[in-house]
């Protein structure tokens, strides 16, 4: 149904309106009043133009009604308004992406075929505000031992360095365990593998003795040998 | 809601998100804040702070803990924030020598600062000198306590070069030389 006079109304009014993102909501409402008057007059007897004409003069001078509702409609507060939604939702975005580590696993990370044995671990030791909470050791077929733990701030959401240097690794036949590598996934809580190489299949106890700058803790962890792997 | 209300709404959400991710990443307001941070966070200290001293684009916080000496160091960033630096771990003092010191470098666009510290552990010492490969000297005879820090600032894709630290008494007699490769 062509309505030029609605359409010429409407768009005097919007021609006043600064702020793009509020035209459409407008538009749609004063679409919606004049239809409705048209509806009324269309009751009372009118024909479509009739109508149409009396609807549109019943809503008033075009131009005084965009310069309302632009002041209605203020283009700063406006803007302001959507900069700051566009703001929320980037910081939003940082925020989880910057949570996705959190919930990956490391033990998984090593092929099943090349594990000889698995320990769960309760473990938990805490040094300035870091909680360190060692979850899983798990020996590989090529002398490969890997210490995985978790770790954290008990600060509010505080950042810092990383804690590649869970101490020295030792065994219970005087090993100690130098060459090996570290790696860590980010997060609030921050996942970690340390894996020292080469560590001996004899041994049955391995230690994690932390000793630096008046820091200290020691964990002795039991490990199976020979048939106990089975 | 109005929009002036949404806006508000808006604002306190981005006060607590933008809290919490300086927080994660470790923006700070005092250059303090950040040195203190860092030493919690790496396992070390808290250092006594001897002496702060300025170079473009942070801060030397020369400090000592227990029998460790350290120079931290912090950059500015965003105009209003602190953030790590590095080497905010110290070396242990050697008493057995005469001086005791360290190096370290920061880079910052198209320089790489560079720092030597340390310690005198001889009460006879009045002057610490560096000489450098190509001729310049640095010199220091106000200690911070026994702390001292020479800085100097190289272009960032120049040649490493060591230096020549030599340590003299009042009457001007070499007492302590050292030559360091970088």
């Amino acid at each position: 149904m062509l309505l030029p006079k609605k359409d010429k109304f409407i768009a005097e009014v919007l021609s006043h309106i600064k702020f793009p993102f509020d035209k459409e909501d407008i538009k749609t409402e004063l679409e919606h009043h004049i239809l409705d008057k048209m509806e009324y007059y269309n009751e009372q007897g009118y024909d479509e133009e009739e109508a149409e004409q009396l609807s549109v003069h019943d809503m008033g001078d075009a131009g005084e009604i965009g310069v309302e509702l632009n002041k209605q409609h203020n283009p700063f507060i406006g803007w302001v308004w959507v900069i700051t939604n566009v703001l929320v939702l980037f910081s939003v975005c940082v925020l989880a992406f910057s949570l996705i580590p959190f919930f990956s696993s490391l033990a998984g990370t090593i092929p099943q075929s090349n594990i000889i044995y698995t320990i769960d671990l309760d473990e938990q030791v805490k040094i300035d505000d870091r909680v360190i909470k060692f979850t899983h050791v798990i020996y590989e077929k090529n002398g490969s031992m890997n210490i995985i733990y978790e770790h954290y701030d008990t600060r509010l959401w505080a950042s810092g360095w990383g804690f590649h240097d869970i101490g020295e690794i030792e065994d219970n036949l005087g090993n100690k365990y130098w060459v090996g590598s570290s790696s860590s996934r980010g997060g609030i809580k921050t996942r970690s593998i340390r894996t020292v190489n080469d560590f001996s299949a004899e041994a049955d106890t391995l230690i994690i003795d932390y000793d630096e700058f008046n820091r200290r803790y020691r964990l002795e962890i039991n490990l199976p040998i020979g048939d106990q792997y089975e | 809601m109005n929009r002036q209300k949404k806006i508000l709404k808006n604002i306190g959400i981005l006060l607590v998100l933008c809290f919490l991710l300086s927080r994660m990443y470790g923006f700070y307001l005092t250059p303090l804040a950040a040195h203190e941070s860092s030493e919690r966070s790496i396992h070390y200290g808290p250092s006594e702070v001897v002496h702060i001293e300025d170079f473009d684009g942070g801060k030397y916080i020369l400090g000592k803990y227990d029998k460790w000496v350290s120079c931290n160091t912090v950059h500015r960033l965003l105009l209003f924030f602190w953030r790590f630096g590095s080497q905010p771990i110290g070396f242990e003092n050697d008493t057995t020598k005469v001086v005791t010191f360290t190096w370290g470098i920061t880079y910052l666009d198209t320089f790489r600062n560079h720092y030597v510290y340390g310690i005198i552990n001889d009460s006879s010492i009045q002057k610490i000198e560096i000489i450098l490969p190509d001729g310049r000297i640095l010199t220091q005879t106000e200690f911070y306590d026994d702390l001292f820090l020479l800085t100097w600032q190289e272009l960032r894709n120049g040649y490493y070069q060591g230096f020549s630290l030599r340590a003299y008494d009042s009457e001007s007699n070499l007492v302590f030389v050292e030559d360091e490769q970088i």
